[in-house]
């Protein structure tokens, strides 16, 4: 669950219109403002939950909110009068857009997730749900800048993508079109492996990335530059994927998501994206 | 040419004598070789010391540039370059050593809390556009910008950024200039980076 600024936002308007609602007087809160109270109670624990576990620590005052809304859930079993409502309530009115609200804007406005909201902008309305779950969780890897985690994340998306693909022409015309890759000669087709014969998408997941965009040449007709590019983005993702000092950075990971964008993602695959 | 040679070349005989004998001739040979060298041509200007170009040397203050992440070396000196600033000070504009890179702190000009939320949209674009070639700024750090300058205002800001230097700026959308709010950006960049342009 992923909590946005204007999720908070909006619940801290929510409650403080419960609590203009409640009688300022010494009189007792109404039984449907109390469930409202309880309601909203139950809500700000869910919230606070999801809000502890992806802060990284950084909204510490969560803690006194569940206590104020703690106390409120307890007063909504009894019958409690408005004032000690308000009274619970108070932090959120004076306090909560400041110590909670504002400081995951802050978070949401950092560079580091602002880089991985672009890596995943980039491939808007290009993508599959599978295609897309691999690059959510590539931007999230960037956002906690692990880049090695991310590159690789982004190339399994195009793992997707070509399997998909190859999926939807069919192994027969995949086998083939490795029988007439392997006959040609010179780079790259000679390191393509000999007699591919893929029947089920468990063959393909076995088989070499290599060999897919080797392949592809045949079978998506991309010339020979774009290969290269592919056969560098999988050197990169080798590089990223092992031990080594291959160190990438954001604007790397950016540049490889953009590179896969425009040489895979345009590429294989778009015509049944449009069908 | 030779008027003056009478009394140098005594002092070279003189100076050979000195020699131990089997290195007289030597000597007289290197030593008259030498005077002549000095009488026919002028010695050369001393030359100013030539940079490396692969190792440019910053001016001490400056960032060094080598600091500038390589991925985004190439358009960072370009856009100074055209906007005639000095790139170490347009690089000492930025903290490098972040990653992502980021600004240092920046004063972000503006009378009116309107006009410095454009400004903080500008100085976004701009670095938008190093790390990924494009005039666009997300609109969640462009609003916790806004809140760190204390310039952001939740209820006016569509309005403040209804402009021409924005093709799009919302929250749904983010930010991208057009043409104008592109050279704005420039222009607003290299004023930052003290270059002779204000601020459109």
């Amino acid at each position: 669950m992923t909590i946005s600024s204007e999720e908070l936002e909006s619940f801290g308007e929510r409650i403080t219109k419960l609590y203009s609602e409640l009688d300022s007087g010494p009189g007792y809160a109404r039984v449907d403002q109390s469930e409202k109270l309880a309601e909203a109670a139950r809500d700000w624990f869910k919230l606070a939950s999801a809000l502890k576990e992806e802060s990284e620590g950084f909204l510490t005052a969560v803690h006194q909110y569940e206590i104020a809304m703690t106390a409120v859930l307890k007063a909504t079993k009894v019958r409690t009068r408005a004032s000690a409502f308000r009274r619970h309530l108070e932090p959120f009115k004076t306090s909560f857009m400041d110590e909670i609200v504002v400081p995951l804007m802050k978070h949401e406005g950092s560079p580091s997730q602002a880089a991985a909201r672009q890596v995943e902008s980039l491939f808007a309305g290009l993508l599959g749900p599978e295609e897309q779950a691999y690059v959510s969780e590539a931007a999230r890897c960037s956002a906690v800048k692990c880049y090695r985690a991310a590159i690789v994340m982004l190339w399994a998306a195009a793992v997707a993508r070509l399997h998909g693909d190859i999926q939807r022409v069919g192994f027969i015309a995949y086998n083939q079109a490795a029988v007439d890759s392997v006959k040609k000669n010179g780079q790259p087709f000679n390191r393509i492996t000999k007699s591919i014969n893929i029947t089920s998408l468990a063959d393909l997941q076995l088989g070499r990335d290599f060999d897919l965009i080797a392949v592809g040449i045949e079978l998506w007709k991309y010339d020979l530059q774009t290969f290269e590019e592919l056969n560098r983005c999988l050197n990169t993702r080798n590089s990223a994927a092992h031990p080594g000092s291959f160190e990438p950075a954001s604007v790397d990971v950016h540049q490889f998501a953009e590179k896969l964008k425009r040489h895979l993602f345009a590429v294989v695959g778009v015509s049944a994206r449009v069908n | 040419m030779f008027e003056n040679a009478e009394p140098e070349i005594q002092r070279i005989v003189t100076l050979t004598q000195g020699c131990p004998e089997r290195f007289r001739d030597k000597c007289f040979e290197l030593l008259l070789e030498a005077y002549i060298t000095s009488v026919s041509a002028p010695p050369p200007p001393p030359t100013p010391p030539v940079r490396k170009q692969e190792d440019p040397a910053p001016p001490a203050n400056g960032t060094p540039l080598t600091s500038v992440p390589e991925a985004i070396r190439v358009r960072f000196l370009n856009l100074a370059k055209r906007l005639k600033v000095s790139d170490t000070k347009a690089a000492d504009l930025f903290d490098f050593s972040l990653d992502p890179f980021t600004y240092h702190a920046l004063d972000i000009p503006g009378a009116s809390k309107g006009e410095r939320m454009r400004n903080v949209a500008l100085f976004l674009a701009v670095k938008s556009y190093l790390s990924t070639g494009a005039w666009t700024a997300d609109w969640k750090e462009f609003r916790a910008d806004c809140i760190n300058h204390d310039c952001w205002d939740q209820g006016n800001s569509t309005k403040y950024m209804k402009n021409e230097w924005f093709k799009v700026a919302s929250s749904g959308a983010n930010i991208t200039l057009s043409a104008s709010g592109t050279k704005a950006a420039e222009s607003l960049f290299s004023k930052a980076a003290g270059g002779e342009e204000s601020a459109a």
